[in-house]
């Protein structure tokens, strides 16, 4: 699992874009959604979460505002910006490419 | 609302700042925490099962409160430098009005050129003034760090004080004004039984000018 942690790693900021695509969401349904998206194989530790939020949302990615929970704690919720939107169409073409040039590469080669 | 989850949180914060970007992340962190606990709870974790696994799950938090932190440091107020400069340029324009009458003197009893004296009177208290008005206007305007309401206090309160400054500025300029046209017009007419009434009309033209302010504030 460490080593796919840091093939991950990576992808961090547009996995999270990519949750963000149709709703606005805050932190522990981003992370719920990781878990389900990938049946348990998968988790962020918060402290990358709220690094990559900060990140995007530094960059204009994304944009956060405080819920108006009526019970219980705020929440801070996050929601793509259009500048997000591009920059998860870029990497996600990026990565199809990516992934057709590793496979080539890492195929074993008939003698 | 989990106490030891809160306990826990806040020792992850100890020693940092509290700045609202500090507070933020807190609150926000502690909200997500206690859902997931909720939830591993109804999931059937017992309580201390599902406090471990929110706990593990946090990882390591303090570089991220650290570049907050420095965030924080780099958005502050102006620097020693400014204060140094600003302090130096009004040193030198309040010597320049000190030192304005002594060209009266000199142009007149020393070097015996008659109209030399206020004109250099004239040129020096004009760049005091100048230097005045120039510190003025370059000192750096607080801008407000978030949406709160000591914020918008701070920097309603440098608005105004902004006003003040320029308001300050004018009544600099004025009254040596005043004073070496005061000082002109009596040596060059000998008006001195009525020209002391200069002084009023300018108490009058600066109580105009700072009514002009006020509304306009």
């Amino acid at each position: 699992m460490s080593i796919t942690s840091d093939l991950l790693r990576g992808h961090t900021d547009t996995i999270i874009l990519t949750l963000l695509l149709h709703k606005d969401s805050y932190g522990y349904e981003i992370n719920k959604s990781i878990q389900e998206k990938t049946e348990n194989r998968y988790e962020l530790k918060e402290a990358t979460l709220y690094s990559a939020f900060r990140r995007l949302e530094e960059a204009g990615m994304i944009a956060s505002y405080w819920g108006d929970e009526t019970t219980g704690a705020r929440r801070r919720y996050y929601s793509i910006t259009a500048l997000g939107r591009q920059v998860y169409l870029k990497n996600k073409v990026d990565w199809e490419e990516t992934k057709v040039i590793i496979d080539q590469l890492l195929k074993e080669e008939a003698q | 609302m989990n106490e030891r989850i809160k306990t826990h949180v806040e020792s992850l914060f100890a020693g940092a700042p509290q700045t609202r970007k500090v507070l933020d992340l807190r609150e926000e962190l502690l909200a997500n925490l206690n859902s997931k606990y909720d939830d591993l709870i109804s999931g059937g974790f017992t309580p201390d099962d599902a406090y471990r696994t929110v706990i593990a799950g946090i990882g390591d938090i303090s570089e991220l409160v650290r570049q907050i932190q420095n965030e924080s440091a780099f958005n502050s107020h102006y620097s020693t430098e400014d204060r140094k400069k600003s302090a130096l340029i009004t040193a030198i324009a309040v010597g320049l009005y000190i030192l304005s009458p002594v060209a009266v003197i000199l142009f007149d009893s020393v070097l015996h050129i008659y109209n030399g004296g206020p004109i250099m009177m004239f040129v020096l208290v004009a760049v005091a003034t100048g230097l005045l008005i120039y510190n003025g206007m370059t000192r750096p305007k607080y801008v407000k760090e978030d949406e709160t309401i000591v914020e918008e206090f701070k920097q309603w309160k440098s608005d105004t004080s902004e006003k003040k400054r320029l308001m300050k500025s004018i009544s600099a300029v004025l009254w040596p004004l005043i004073v070496v046209l005061y000082l002109a017009f009596s040596f060059y007419f000998g008006a001195w039984a009525f020209s002391w009434i200069i002084f009023i009309v300018g108490i009058f033209i600066e109580g105009v000018i700072k009514l002009i302010f006020e509304l306009k504030g």
